[in-house]
Protein backbone atom coordinates (compact mmCIF):
# COMPACT_ATOMS: atom_id res chain seq x y z
CA UNK A 1 0.00 0.00 0.00
CA UNK A 2 2.82 2.05 -0.07
CA UNK A 3 3.14 2.87 -3.65
CA UNK A 4 -0.25 5.17 -2.96
CA UNK A 5 2.02 7.50 -1.17
CA UNK A 6 4.91 7.33 -3.33
CA UNK A 7 2.51 8.20 -6.58
CA UNK A 8 0.68 10.53 -5.20
CA UNK A 9 3.44 12.66 -4.37
CA UNK A 10 5.19 12.36 -7.46
CA UNK A 11 2.48 13.37 -9.79
CA UNK A 12 0.33 15.60 -7.38
CA UNK A 13 3.15 16.95 -5.22
CA UNK A 14 1.75 20.82 -6.07
CA UNK A 15 -0.26 19.53 -2.94
CA UNK A 16 0.95 20.01 0.49
CA UNK A 17 4.43 21.90 -0.51
CA UNK A 18 5.89 24.11 1.29
CA UNK A 19 9.40 25.99 0.37
CA UNK A 20 11.02 23.21 -1.46
CA UNK A 21 8.23 22.92 -3.83
CA UNK A 22 7.93 26.88 -5.05
CA UNK A 23 11.69 27.00 -6.20
CA UNK A 24 11.57 27.48 -10.12
CA UNK A 25 12.56 23.52 -10.90
CA UNK A 26 15.28 25.09 -13.09
CA UNK A 27 17.25 26.47 -10.16
CA UNK A 28 16.41 23.17 -7.83
CA UNK A 29 17.68 21.35 -11.17
CA UNK A 30 20.76 22.72 -11.25
CA UNK A 31 21.34 22.28 -7.55
CA UNK A 32 20.43 18.80 -7.61
CA UNK A 33 23.49 17.70 -10.21
CA UNK A 34 25.72 20.02 -8.25
CA UNK A 35 24.93 18.30 -5.25
CA UNK A 36 24.92 15.11 -7.09
CA UNK A 37 28.23 15.91 -8.65
CA UNK A 38 29.69 17.27 -4.88
CA UNK A 39 28.36 14.06 -3.34
CA UNK A 40 29.94 11.43 -5.74
CA UNK A 41 33.48 12.78 -6.64
CA UNK A 42 33.75 13.54 -2.57
CA UNK A 43 36.92 11.69 -0.89
CA UNK A 44 35.74 13.09 2.63
CA UNK A 45 32.83 11.39 4.12
CA UNK A 46 31.71 14.85 5.67
CA UNK A 47 30.18 15.66 2.59
CA UNK A 48 28.09 13.42 1.56
CA UNK A 49 26.66 12.98 5.52
CA UNK A 50 25.67 16.48 5.52
CA UNK A 51 23.77 15.79 1.87
CA UNK A 52 22.30 12.93 3.24
CA UNK A 53 21.11 14.31 6.96
CA UNK A 54 19.86 17.02 4.86
CA UNK A 55 17.76 15.51 2.00
CA UNK A 56 16.31 12.92 4.86
CA UNK A 57 15.49 15.65 6.99
CA UNK A 58 13.58 17.32 4.02
CA UNK A 59 11.86 14.07 3.78
CA UNK A 60 10.69 14.40 7.26
CA UNK A 61 9.67 17.65 6.36
CA UNK A 62 7.82 17.02 3.60
CA UNK A 63 5.26 15.37 5.84
CA UNK A 64 6.53 11.72 5.15
CA UNK A 65 6.48 9.22 8.52
CA UNK A 66 9.28 7.39 10.26
CA UNK A 67 8.02 4.01 8.17
CA UNK A 68 7.36 5.66 5.13
CA UNK A 69 10.98 7.26 4.73
CA UNK A 70 12.37 3.77 5.62
CA UNK A 71 10.35 2.15 2.79
CA UNK A 72 11.56 4.46 0.35
CA UNK A 73 15.31 4.26 1.50
CA UNK A 74 14.97 0.89 2.32
CA UNK A 75 16.75 -0.24 -1.37
CA UNK A 76 19.79 2.23 -0.70
CA UNK A 77 20.03 1.39 2.49
CA UNK A 78 20.64 -1.95 2.00
CA UNK A 79 22.99 -1.67 -0.70
CA UNK A 80 25.18 0.34 1.67
CA UNK A 81 25.04 -2.40 4.35
CA UNK A 82 25.85 -4.47 1.90
CA UNK A 83 28.66 -2.04 0.96
CA UNK A 84 29.96 -1.63 4.46
CA UNK A 85 29.95 -5.86 4.93
CA UNK A 86 31.99 -6.54 2.06
CA UNK A 87 34.35 -3.62 1.27
CA UNK A 88 36.67 -3.91 4.92
CA UNK A 89 37.94 -7.37 2.63
CA UNK A 90 38.64 -5.70 -0.24
CA UNK A 91 41.31 -3.81 0.49
CA UNK A 92 45.07 -3.79 2.26
CA UNK A 93 45.97 -1.88 5.09
CA UNK A 94 45.83 -1.86 9.08
CA UNK A 95 44.43 -5.22 9.82
CA UNK A 96 41.10 -4.48 11.60
CA UNK A 97 40.51 -8.47 12.29
CA UNK A 98 40.69 -11.86 10.68
CA UNK A 99 39.17 -14.81 10.34
CA UNK A 100 39.08 -17.71 9.17
CA UNK A 101 36.14 -19.61 7.26
CA UNK A 102 36.38 -22.65 5.49
CA UNK A 103 39.70 -22.66 3.19
CA UNK A 104 40.10 -18.85 3.35
CA UNK A 105 41.31 -16.35 5.64
CA UNK A 106 39.28 -13.31 5.60
CA UNK A 107 40.94 -10.02 6.73
CA UNK A 108 39.34 -6.50 7.38
CA UNK A 109 41.07 -3.53 7.19
CA UNK A 110 40.31 0.07 8.47
CA UNK A 111 40.79 1.85 5.06
CA UNK A 112 38.29 -0.42 3.73
CA UNK A 113 35.82 -0.30 6.34
CA UNK A 114 36.80 3.62 5.62
CA UNK A 115 35.84 2.90 1.67
CA UNK A 116 32.59 0.79 2.51
CA UNK A 117 31.43 3.53 4.97
CA UNK A 118 32.09 6.29 1.98
CA UNK A 119 30.40 4.54 -1.01
CA UNK A 120 27.50 3.67 1.57
CA UNK A 121 27.18 7.59 2.30
CA UNK A 122 27.52 8.06 -1.32
CA UNK A 123 24.46 5.92 -2.29
CA UNK A 124 22.30 7.22 0.55
CA UNK A 125 23.01 10.64 -0.22
CA UNK A 126 22.46 10.68 -3.73
CA UNK A 127 19.25 8.66 -3.73
CA UNK A 128 17.59 11.13 -1.07
CA UNK A 129 18.35 13.80 -3.23
CA UNK A 130 16.78 12.59 -6.26
CA UNK A 131 14.15 11.69 -4.30
CA UNK A 132 13.25 14.81 -2.53
CA UNK A 133 13.66 16.09 -6.36
CA UNK A 134 11.44 14.23 -7.73
CA UNK A 135 8.48 14.03 -5.01
CA UNK A 136 8.73 17.90 -4.47
CA UNK A 137 8.64 18.37 -8.08
CA UNK A 138 5.58 17.29 -10.36
CA UNK A 139 6.51 15.36 -13.58
CA UNK A 140 5.15 18.16 -15.85
CA UNK A 141 7.26 20.95 -14.03
CA UNK A 142 10.28 18.93 -14.75
CA UNK A 143 9.82 18.09 -18.52
CA UNK A 144 8.78 22.12 -18.75
CA UNK A 145 12.82 22.56 -17.20
CA UNK A 146 14.27 19.99 -19.47
CA UNK A 147 12.44 21.79 -22.46
CA UNK A 148 14.25 25.08 -21.22
CA UNK A 149 17.59 23.52 -22.02
CA UNK A 150 16.45 22.82 -25.07
CA UNK A 151 16.17 19.23 -25.44
CA UNK A 152 15.22 18.03 -28.67
CA UNK A 153 11.63 17.40 -28.70
CA UNK A 154 11.64 13.69 -29.33
CA UNK A 155 13.69 13.06 -26.19
CA UNK A 156 11.35 14.95 -24.31
CA UNK A 157 8.67 12.56 -25.54
CA UNK A 158 10.65 9.93 -24.53
CA UNK A 159 11.18 11.26 -21.07
CA UNK A 160 7.18 11.95 -20.52
CA UNK A 161 6.60 8.36 -22.01
CA UNK A 162 8.82 6.79 -19.54
CA UNK A 163 7.42 8.92 -16.52
CA UNK A 164 3.89 7.54 -17.82
CA UNK A 165 5.66 3.94 -17.72
CA UNK A 166 7.12 3.99 -14.33
CA UNK A 167 3.59 4.53 -13.06
CA UNK A 168 2.19 1.65 -14.94
CA UNK A 169 4.98 -0.14 -13.76
CA UNK A 170 4.32 1.00 -10.40
CA UNK A 171 0.86 -0.10 -10.65
CA UNK A 172 0.84 -3.45 -12.12
CA UNK A 173 4.21 -4.46 -9.50
CA UNK A 174 2.12 -3.56 -6.56
CA UNK A 175 -1.09 -5.65 -7.72
CA UNK A 176 1.26 -8.35 -8.34
CA UNK A 177 2.86 -8.13 -5.64
CA UNK A 178 -0.87 -8.14 -4.07
CA UNK A 179 -1.79 -11.14 -5.64
CA UNK A 180 1.71 -13.12 -4.54
CA UNK A 181 1.16 -11.96 -0.92
CA UNK A 182 -2.43 -13.36 -0.80
CA UNK A 183 -0.98 -16.64 -1.76
CA UNK A 184 1.52 -16.45 0.84
CA UNK A 185 3.96 -15.89 -1.43
CA UNK A 186 5.78 -13.36 1.54
CA UNK A 187 4.91 -15.54 4.26
CA UNK A 188 8.70 -16.80 4.91
CA UNK A 189 12.17 -15.24 3.89
CA UNK A 190 12.58 -17.56 1.46
CA UNK A 191 9.77 -17.28 -0.09
CA UNK A 192 9.82 -13.53 -0.42
CA UNK A 193 12.76 -14.18 -2.27
CA UNK A 194 11.34 -16.57 -4.64
CA UNK A 195 8.30 -14.49 -5.04
CA UNK A 196 10.57 -11.10 -5.72
CA UNK A 197 12.51 -12.59 -8.23
CA UNK A 198 9.01 -13.79 -10.01
CA UNK A 199 7.83 -10.47 -9.91
CA UNK A 200 10.90 -8.83 -11.41
CA UNK A 201 10.63 -11.21 -14.40
CA UNK A 202 7.46 -10.52 -15.27
CA UNK A 203 7.95 -7.18 -15.00
CA UNK A 204 10.42 -7.50 -17.00
CA UNK A 205 8.88 -9.70 -19.81
CA UNK A 206 5.81 -7.11 -19.64
CA UNK A 207 7.51 -4.04 -20.35
CA UNK A 208 10.77 -5.30 -22.13
CA UNK A 209 9.25 -6.92 -25.30
CA UNK B 1 -20.32 -15.22 18.21
CA UNK B 2 -21.80 -17.13 15.43
CA UNK B 3 -19.63 -18.88 13.09
CA UNK B 4 -21.90 -19.52 10.54
CA UNK B 5 -21.42 -15.95 9.60
CA UNK B 6 -17.96 -15.71 7.30
CA UNK B 7 -17.19 -12.75 6.15
CA UNK B 8 -18.20 -9.64 8.13
CA UNK B 9 -17.91 -5.89 8.06
CA UNK B 10 -18.97 -3.61 10.65
CA UNK B 11 -19.31 -0.13 10.27
CA UNK B 12 -16.38 0.15 8.08
CA UNK B 13 -15.36 3.34 6.24
CA UNK B 14 -12.20 3.70 4.35
CA UNK B 15 -10.78 6.77 2.41
CA UNK B 16 -7.81 6.81 0.35
CA UNK B 17 -4.88 8.31 1.34
CA UNK B 18 -5.99 11.26 -1.28
CA UNK B 19 -8.93 11.46 1.01
CA UNK B 20 -11.37 9.67 -1.23
CA UNK B 21 -13.92 8.58 0.46
CA UNK B 22 -14.80 5.25 -0.99
CA UNK B 23 -16.66 3.38 1.62
CA UNK B 24 -19.08 5.03 4.70
CA UNK B 25 -20.38 3.03 7.42
CA UNK B 26 -21.00 -0.55 5.39
CA UNK B 27 -21.84 -3.44 7.30
CA UNK B 28 -21.85 -6.81 4.72
CA UNK B 29 -22.22 -10.52 6.16
CA UNK B 30 -21.77 -13.71 4.22
CA UNK B 31 -22.75 -16.87 5.80
CA UNK B 32 -20.44 -19.78 4.75
CA UNK B 33 -21.85 -21.90 1.95
CA UNK B 34 -23.54 -18.42 0.62
CA UNK B 35 -22.89 -17.34 -2.55
CA UNK B 36 -23.68 -13.36 -2.35
CA UNK B 37 -23.58 -10.54 -5.35
CA UNK B 38 -22.30 -6.84 -5.12
CA UNK B 39 -23.74 -4.71 -7.40
CA UNK B 40 -22.99 -0.94 -8.01
CA UNK B 41 -22.39 1.68 -10.89
CA UNK B 42 -18.64 2.23 -11.19
CA UNK B 43 -16.62 3.90 -8.88
CA UNK B 44 -19.41 2.70 -5.75
CA UNK B 45 -16.94 1.73 -3.84
CA UNK B 46 -17.32 -2.72 -4.64
CA UNK B 47 -13.55 -3.12 -5.08
CA UNK B 48 -12.39 -1.37 -2.46
CA UNK B 49 -15.14 -3.36 -0.31
CA UNK B 50 -13.94 -6.84 -1.61
CA UNK B 51 -10.17 -5.51 -1.15
CA UNK B 52 -10.65 -5.32 2.78
CA UNK B 53 -12.09 -8.89 3.11
CA UNK B 54 -8.33 -10.27 2.52
CA UNK B 55 -6.11 -7.02 4.21
CA UNK B 56 -5.46 -5.35 1.19
CA UNK B 57 -6.82 -2.05 2.83
CA UNK B 58 -6.85 -1.51 6.11
CA UNK B 59 -10.55 0.26 7.29
CA UNK B 60 -10.13 3.54 8.45
CA UNK B 61 -13.20 2.89 10.50
CA UNK B 62 -15.08 -0.25 11.69
CA UNK B 63 -13.44 -3.28 11.54
CA UNK B 64 -13.48 -6.25 9.23
CA UNK B 65 -14.08 -10.20 9.95
CA UNK B 66 -13.03 -13.63 8.52
CA UNK B 67 -14.69 -16.14 10.29
CA UNK B 68 -14.92 -14.32 13.55
CA UNK B 69 -10.75 -13.20 13.77
CA UNK B 70 -10.42 -9.42 13.16
CA UNK B 71 -8.21 -8.99 10.08
CA UNK B 72 -5.30 -8.04 12.01
CA UNK B 73 -1.42 -9.43 11.46
CA UNK B 74 -1.54 -12.31 13.46
CA UNK B 75 -4.18 -13.75 12.04
CA UNK B 76 -3.34 -12.87 8.04
CA UNK B 77 -2.07 -16.01 7.07
CA UNK B 78 -4.63 -18.13 8.18
CA UNK B 79 -6.58 -15.62 6.26
CA UNK B 80 -4.80 -16.34 3.03
CA UNK B 81 -5.21 -19.69 3.45
CA UNK B 82 -8.90 -19.65 3.64
CA UNK B 83 -10.31 -16.77 1.63
CA UNK B 84 -8.98 -16.52 -1.54
CA UNK B 85 -9.07 -13.43 -3.84
CA UNK B 86 -9.42 -13.18 -7.95
CA UNK B 87 -8.60 -9.60 -9.32
CA UNK B 88 -10.68 -8.30 -12.13
CA UNK B 89 -7.44 -8.52 -14.61
CA UNK B 90 -6.00 -11.82 -14.84
CA UNK B 91 -2.79 -10.03 -16.15
CA UNK B 92 -2.09 -8.49 -12.59
CA UNK B 93 -2.77 -12.06 -11.14
CA UNK B 94 -0.64 -14.56 -12.75
CA UNK B 95 2.95 -14.18 -12.78
CA UNK B 96 4.86 -17.53 -13.26
CA UNK B 97 5.86 -18.52 -16.27
CA UNK B 98 3.37 -21.47 -17.18
CA UNK B 99 -0.07 -22.44 -16.01
CA UNK B 100 1.27 -25.44 -13.85
CA UNK B 101 3.87 -23.10 -11.78
CA UNK B 102 1.17 -20.39 -11.56
CA UNK B 103 -1.24 -22.41 -9.63
CA UNK B 104 1.29 -24.67 -7.70
CA UNK B 105 2.38 -21.17 -6.22
CA UNK B 106 0.30 -21.51 -3.53
CA UNK B 107 0.19 -24.99 -2.69
CA UNK B 108 4.04 -24.81 -2.11
CA UNK B 109 3.83 -21.95 -0.18
CA UNK B 110 1.55 -23.69 2.52
CA UNK B 111 4.85 -25.73 2.42
CA UNK B 112 3.18 -29.18 0.48
CA UNK B 113 5.81 -31.74 -1.02
CA UNK B 114 6.11 -31.65 -4.71
CA UNK B 115 3.75 -34.83 -5.15
CA UNK B 116 1.37 -33.24 -2.95
CA UNK B 117 1.61 -29.42 -5.15
CA UNK B 118 1.38 -31.72 -8.23
CA UNK B 119 -2.01 -33.29 -6.77
CA UNK B 120 -3.57 -29.99 -6.48
CA UNK B 121 -2.18 -28.44 -9.67
CA UNK B 122 -4.02 -31.62 -11.54
CA UNK B 123 -7.32 -31.18 -9.35
CA UNK B 124 -7.42 -27.62 -9.24
CA UNK B 125 -6.89 -27.20 -13.19
CA UNK B 126 -9.86 -29.90 -13.52
CA UNK B 127 -12.37 -28.14 -11.88
CA UNK B 128 -11.41 -25.17 -13.89
CA UNK B 129 -11.30 -27.06 -17.25
CA UNK B 130 -7.81 -26.44 -18.19
CA UNK B 131 -6.08 -30.05 -17.73
CA UNK B 132 -4.27 -29.94 -20.79
CA UNK B 133 -2.91 -26.49 -20.27
CA UNK B 134 -0.84 -26.95 -17.65
CA UNK B 135 2.24 -26.89 -19.26
CA UNK B 136 1.48 -23.89 -21.55
CA UNK B 137 3.22 -20.40 -21.61
CA UNK B 138 1.10 -17.62 -19.39
CA UNK B 139 0.99 -14.95 -21.90
CA UNK B 140 -0.09 -17.75 -25.11
CA UNK B 141 -3.47 -18.07 -23.01
CA UNK B 142 -6.63 -16.31 -24.15
CA UNK B 143 -8.59 -13.87 -22.09
CA UNK B 144 -10.56 -16.12 -20.76
CA UNK B 145 -8.00 -19.16 -19.94
CA UNK B 146 -5.88 -16.32 -18.28
CA UNK B 147 -8.90 -15.95 -16.16
CA UNK B 148 -9.78 -19.81 -15.52
CA UNK B 149 -5.71 -19.74 -14.51
CA UNK B 150 -6.08 -17.55 -11.75
CA UNK B 151 -8.96 -19.01 -10.04
CA UNK B 152 -7.28 -22.32 -10.31
CA UNK B 153 -4.25 -20.98 -8.72
CA UNK B 154 -6.72 -19.23 -5.80
CA UNK B 155 -9.00 -22.75 -5.83
CA UNK B 156 -5.70 -24.94 -5.49
CA UNK B 157 -5.46 -23.44 -1.78
CA UNK B 158 -8.72 -24.76 -0.91
CA UNK B 159 -9.95 -21.96 0.17
CA UNK B 160 -13.08 -21.73 2.02
CA UNK B 161 -14.72 -18.67 0.13
CA UNK B 162 -13.75 -17.07 -2.72
CA UNK B 163 -13.81 -13.20 -3.93
CA UNK B 164 -14.21 -12.34 -7.20
CA UNK B 165 -14.05 -8.64 -8.88
CA UNK B 166 -16.30 -8.60 -11.90
CA UNK B 167 -15.28 -12.51 -12.93
CA UNK B 168 -17.43 -12.47 -16.02
CA UNK B 169 -16.20 -8.88 -17.41
CA UNK B 170 -14.27 -9.62 -20.74
CA UNK B 171 -15.62 -13.06 -21.36
CA UNK B 172 -18.17 -14.16 -24.23
CA UNK B 173 -21.41 -15.18 -23.27
CA UNK B 174 -20.46 -18.94 -23.13
CA UNK B 175 -17.49 -18.52 -21.18
CA UNK B 176 -19.06 -16.40 -18.84
CA UNK B 177 -21.99 -18.91 -18.33
CA UNK B 178 -19.47 -22.11 -17.93
CA UNK B 179 -17.51 -19.44 -15.19
CA UNK B 180 -20.64 -18.99 -13.65
CA UNK B 181 -22.09 -22.69 -13.67
CA UNK B 182 -18.42 -23.53 -12.38
CA UNK B 183 -18.71 -21.48 -9.13
CA UNK B 184 -22.21 -22.55 -9.11
CA UNK B 185 -21.01 -26.11 -8.55
CA UNK B 186 -17.91 -25.62 -6.05
CA UNK B 187 -20.19 -24.03 -4.16
CA UNK B 188 -23.01 -26.52 -4.09
CA UNK B 189 -20.57 -29.84 -3.95
CA UNK B 190 -17.86 -28.47 -1.61
CA UNK B 191 -19.75 -25.37 0.31
CA UNK B 192 -17.48 -22.56 -1.33
CA UNK B 193 -18.68 -19.72 0.03
CA UNK B 194 -19.21 -16.56 -2.75
CA UNK B 195 -18.59 -12.81 -3.16
CA UNK B 196 -18.86 -11.60 -6.47
CA UNK B 197 -18.92 -8.25 -7.80
CA UNK B 198 -20.35 -7.99 -11.06
CA UNK B 199 -22.22 -5.35 -13.54
CA UNK B 200 -23.72 -8.37 -15.25
CA UNK B 201 -27.39 -8.00 -13.49
CA UNK B 202 -29.05 -10.95 -16.21
CA UNK B 203 -26.96 -13.38 -14.49
CA UNK B 204 -27.03 -12.49 -10.98
CA UNK B 205 -30.20 -14.52 -10.58
CA UNK B 206 -29.04 -17.64 -11.79
CA UNK B 207 -26.30 -18.27 -9.01
CA UNK B 208 -26.37 -15.69 -5.88
CA UNK B 209 -28.56 -16.28 -3.17
CA UNK B 210 -28.39 -12.39 -1.45
CA UNK B 211 -27.98 -9.55 -3.00
CA UNK B 212 -25.70 -5.92 -1.78
CA UNK B 213 -26.21 -2.93 -3.66
CA UNK B 214 -23.76 0.14 -3.62
CA UNK B 215 -24.08 3.63 -4.18
CA UNK B 216 -21.41 5.95 -3.42
CA UNK B 217 -19.38 4.15 -0.94
CA UNK B 218 -22.34 3.16 1.13
CA UNK B 219 -25.23 -0.02 0.95
CA UNK B 220 -28.45 1.34 -0.51
CA UNK B 221 -30.02 -2.10 -0.37
CA UNK B 222 -29.46 -5.45 0.14
CA UNK B 223 -31.43 -8.91 0.81
CA UNK B 224 -32.35 -11.71 -1.45
CA UNK B 225 -32.40 -11.36 -4.87
CA UNK B 226 -35.95 -11.03 -5.50
CA UNK B 227 -36.10 -8.34 -2.92
CA UNK B 228 -33.69 -6.34 -4.10
CA UNK B 229 -34.83 -6.51 -7.87
CA UNK B 230 -38.57 -5.55 -6.94
CA UNK B 231 -37.26 -2.13 -6.26
CA UNK B 232 -37.04 -0.54 -9.36
CA UNK B 233 -37.27 3.10 -8.79
CA UNK B 234 -33.88 2.97 -6.48
CA UNK B 235 -32.15 0.62 -8.86
CA UNK B 236 -32.41 3.34 -10.98
CA UNK B 237 -31.27 6.17 -8.53
CA UNK B 238 -27.96 3.57 -8.70
CA UNK B 239 -27.82 3.68 -12.12
CA UNK B 240 -28.87 -0.12 -12.27
CA UNK B 241 -31.60 -2.06 -13.05
CA UNK B 242 -33.79 -5.57 -12.85
CA UNK B 243 -32.85 -8.18 -14.86
CA UNK B 244 -34.40 -7.66 -18.36
CA UNK B 245 -36.57 -10.41 -17.97
CA UNK B 246 -38.30 -9.23 -14.72
CA UNK B 247 -38.51 -5.77 -16.61
CA UNK B 248 -40.59 -7.45 -19.54
CA UNK B 249 -42.72 -9.27 -16.92
CA UNK B 250 -43.68 -6.18 -15.03
CA UNK B 251 -44.38 -4.37 -18.19
CA UNK B 252 -46.60 -7.18 -19.32
CA UNK B 253 -48.26 -7.49 -16.23
CA UNK B 254 -48.73 -4.21 -15.74
CA UNK B 255 -51.17 -4.16 -19.16
CA UNK B 256 -52.94 -7.55 -18.48
CA UNK B 257 -53.56 -6.28 -14.70
CA UNK B 258 -51.82 -9.44 -13.03
CA UNK B 259 -51.26 -8.86 -9.66
CA UNK B 260 -50.88 -12.29 -7.94
CA UNK B 261 -47.76 -13.47 -9.77
CA UNK B 262 -44.08 -13.11 -8.83
CA UNK B 263 -42.21 -11.53 -11.34
CA UNK B 264 -39.47 -14.23 -13.04
CA UNK B 265 -35.77 -13.24 -12.68
CA UNK B 266 -34.40 -16.36 -15.24
CA UNK B 267 -35.43 -16.89 -18.34
CA UNK B 268 -36.03 -20.51 -16.66
CA UNK B 269 -38.86 -19.12 -14.28
CA UNK B 270 -40.10 -16.91 -17.31
CA UNK B 271 -40.46 -19.72 -19.31
CA UNK B 272 -42.69 -21.36 -16.63
CA UNK B 273 -44.67 -18.39 -16.02
CA UNK B 274 -45.52 -18.16 -19.26
CA UNK B 275 -46.63 -21.75 -20.00
CA UNK B 276 -49.19 -21.37 -16.50
CA UNK B 277 -50.43 -18.44 -18.17
CA UNK B 278 -51.13 -20.01 -21.73
CA UNK B 279 -52.12 -23.35 -20.04
CA UNK B 280 -54.94 -20.68 -17.79
CA UNK B 281 -56.26 -18.90 -21.08
CA UNK B 282 -56.98 -22.15 -22.42
N1 LIG C 1 -5.98 3.93 -5.37
C1 LIG C 1 -6.95 4.82 -5.26
N2 LIG C 1 -6.69 6.07 -4.82
C2 LIG C 1 -7.67 6.98 -4.68
N3 LIG C 1 -8.96 6.76 -4.96
C3 LIG C 1 -9.30 5.54 -5.42
C4 LIG C 1 -8.32 4.50 -5.59
N4 LIG C 1 -8.95 3.41 -6.06
C5 LIG C 1 -10.25 3.72 -6.16
N5 LIG C 1 -10.47 5.01 -5.78
C6 LIG C 1 -11.76 5.71 -5.72
O1 LIG C 1 -12.61 5.04 -4.81
C7 LIG C 1 -13.93 4.98 -5.31
C8 LIG C 1 -14.40 3.55 -5.36
O2 LIG C 1 -13.62 2.84 -6.31
P1 LIG C 1 -13.78 1.29 -6.59
O3 LIG C 1 -12.68 0.89 -7.46
O4 LIG C 1 -13.95 0.57 -5.29
O5 LIG C 1 -15.16 1.24 -7.38
P2 LIG C 1 -15.88 0.01 -8.10
O6 LIG C 1 -17.26 -0.06 -7.53
O7 LIG C 1 -15.03 -1.19 -7.99
O8 LIG C 1 -15.96 0.51 -9.59
P3 LIG C 1 -15.87 -0.31 -10.97
O9 LIG C 1 -17.22 -0.87 -11.23
O10 LIG C 1 -15.52 0.73 -11.97
O11 LIG C 1 -14.80 -1.35 -10.81
C9 LIG C 1 -13.91 5.66 -6.67
O12 LIG C 1 -14.37 6.97 -6.48
C10 LIG C 1 -12.46 5.66 -7.06
O13 LIG C 1 -12.14 6.80 -7.82
MG1 LIG D 1 -13.99 -2.39 -9.38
Amino acid sequence: MTHFHFENRLTESDRGLKFLGRIDVRVKMFALFLSLLLCVSSRRIEVPSVFAVFAIVMMFWGGLSLKEVGVQLSAPFSVAGLVILIQPFLHDGEVLLHFPLLKWTFVATQEGLFSGLLIAVKVLSASALIWNFISFTPSRYILSAIQWIRVPDVILELIAMMFRYLFVLLETGSTIKEAQTLRLGYSSYRRGLRSAVMLIHVLQYSFGS
Amino acid sequence: MCYSILLEAKELSFRYPDETPALNDVNVYIKQAEAVAILGANGAGKTTLLKHFVGLLNPTRGEVFVAGKPIRKPYLKKIYQQVGFVFQNPDEQLFAPTVAEDVGFGPFNLGLNQTQVQNRVGEALKQVGLEDMGDKLIHHLSWGQKKRAAIAGVLAMRPKALILDEPTAGLDPKGADELLKLLHRLKKSQGLTLLISTHEIDRVPLYADRVYVMRRGEIASYGDVRFVFSQSPLLKECHLRPPIISQLFAEVFKELHIQDKHLPMTLHEAKELLQQLISNLK
